[in-house]
């Protein structure tokens, strides 16, 4: 029997307060707990904590479902990141208050955050309908939010654990995130596709060494932030944030898959601006060999990513059918990373 | 890597007797609901994919495989063994055909780590492994239609939603 988190048990709100009573040593009245529609991966619902004398707290519950996308989940990733990069001024993220791994709790690793105001753009379309005017700024504050998470100094702060038991170094980025990868998607243990195969060696055989080791969000993209009047007011979903090659974010923010039907970045912006923001905040240089390479590896890290949805609808692990509807796009997938290898060879 | 047809229409089954029957309220909703889940569970073992994608599959791997090892050949240099069959495996059964797929692409990845390992560039046998891999992953894609995730990710009223595609 596959472990399963109920987001809609009646005994969760008891839980969460009783626990929120514990930690915060006053008596937490939680209320409006509701799900989100969004999202494969960690469950994300809405709830008031109201406590006597205080001001109501509008908090946003992410439950690490055993079911989802990237189980077995750790909520220490996306808090401790997001605790550290709350001394950063203007980066729009939203506050981190509680986090967990205990399943004795809620039955899953969960972590606590702000509520923020503000809709969700999709990374498939709605370029047009925006408005130029809103897209300029939604860009610009999109490539400025991230060179102000690669400038962060990560290695004072609890973050500097991750690259100890990581062994993240400079020369080995590269490689350990295709293992990871190659990990996830179970290649070389069941059916793997051979572009996948192919795809790892030229990975392992081209692996660039970073310039610098920064914050990398794993998933910073049009689709993972929150937007009001044109203007980014939160930049969400952590879980898969490590360290690593800034480069990586780059890559992975300027997907074609992400563009909208544009040759801009996120549909936002051109490529250009939204580089020379980046490298103003970061006083880094975008390195286009390097943001080359990076187009292979998180193509096959969307691909492995697929791959490990189908691997869950085969094996029974999910309920989620959407995960179902992933496995159909593993090919046109693959053809793209077939097609970036060729343009990066 | 082709998607078990079984494991789809259970996958279906259970998003539809686990996530949406508890939700419906409407009677007749859900007897409709009971019909569908009726339906798929008998037609889950009566179908098949169609077999010619995976012959299609097959025969583009081998062809790569075998002009692989005649350019090595004729370079003078030794290709690994084992990377054309000695035999050509059956192919009367759909579970043959995924067989003779499945230790073809097991050749392929052997070719594919000589080719790696191999000390300098050899950028036209790259170009063969790579136009082999594209045009199997062309015939696979001609069957199928892109899905739709923003319909699967939105919300029925936009407002404070919070993260889409995973």
């Amino acid at each position: 029997m596959n472990p399963v988190f109920d987001p809609a048990a009646p005994e969760l709100p008891a839980r969460l307060q009783s626990w929120l009573s514990g930690r915060w040593g006053r008596p937490v009245q939680v209320g409006g707990l509701s799900r989100f529609p969004a999202g494969m991966s960690w469950v994300t619902l809405g709830f008031t904590a109201v406590s006597p004398g205080e001001p109501p707290l509008a908090l946003i519950l992410r439950v690490g479902d055993p079911g989802g996308l990237f189980s077995p989940y750790s909520s220490r990733p996306e808090y401790e990141a997001l605790a550290a990069l709350a001394s950063v001024p203007g980066l729009p993220i939203p506050k981190a208050y509680e986090h967990s791994d205990d399943p004795a709790i809620l039955g899953a690793p969960f972590v606590i955050t702000q509520r923020v105001a503000g809709d969700t753009p999709t990374p498939w379309r709605g370029a047009d309908e925006r408005g130029e005017a809103a897209n300029q700024s939604l860009g610009h504050d999109f490539a400025d939010a991230l060179g102000a998470i690669h400038a962060f100094d990560w290695t004072a702060t609890p973050l500097a654990a991750w690259a100890k038991e990581g062994a993240i170094t400079p020369q080995t980025t590269a490689r350990h995130e295709t293992r990871y990868w190659a990990r996830h998607a179970r290649l070389g243990e069941g059916p793997t596709p051979p572009q996948m195969h192919y795809a790892m060696r030229w990975l392992e055989a081209n692996a660039p060494e970073a310039e610098r080791i920064t914050i990398v969000h794993g998933d910073y993209r049009v689709g993972n932030f929150l937007q009001q009047d044109g203007r980014i007011t939160a930049i969400l979903d952590w879980e898969l944030v490590h360290l690593g090659d800034p480069h990586a974010d780059l890559a992975w923010a300027g997907l074609r898959t992400f563009a909208a039907g544009t040759t801009r970045v996120g549909g936002l912006v051109e490529r250009e601006v939204f580089y020379r923001r980046w490298q103003d905040r970061t006083g880094l240089q975008v390195r286009p060999e390097v943001v080359r390479y990076y187009e292979v590896q998180v193509q096959f890290k969307m691909a492995a990513m697929l791959m490990g949805a189908m691997i869950r609808v085969q094996t029974g692990r999910s309920r989620d059918v959407r995960m179902a509807a992933m496995g159909f796009q593993l090919t046109s997938t693959l053809m793209e990373l077939n097609k970036l290898i060729a343009e990066a060879a | 890597m082709n998607q078990s047809l079984d494991a789809l229409m259970g996958s279906i089954g259970r998003a539809l007797r686990e996530e949406i029957l508890p939700e419906l309220q409407s009677d007749h909703a859900r007897s409709q609901l009971a019909g569908v889940l009726d339906v798929l569970g008998k037609v889950q073992h009566m179908v098949v994919w169609s077999p010619d994608v995976v012959r299609e599959q097959l025969d583009l791997l081998e062809t790569c495989l075998a002009q692989a090892v005649a350019r090595i050949a004729a370079a003078g240099e030794t290709a690994p063994g084992g990377l054309v069959p000695a035999a050509p495996l059956p192919s009367a059964t759909q579970a043959d055909l995924l067989r003779a797929l499945a230790d073809a692409e097991r050749r392929f990845a052997r070719l594919t780590d000589w080719l790696f390992a191999w000390p300098g560039e050899w950028a036209e046998l790259h170009e063969l492994l790579r136009t082999a891999l594209r045009n199997t992953l062309k015939a696979q894609r001609r069957l199928v239609p892109s899905a739709d995730f923003s319909s699967m990710t939105a919300p029925s009223q936009p407002a404070d939603a919070q993260g889409v595609f995973k």
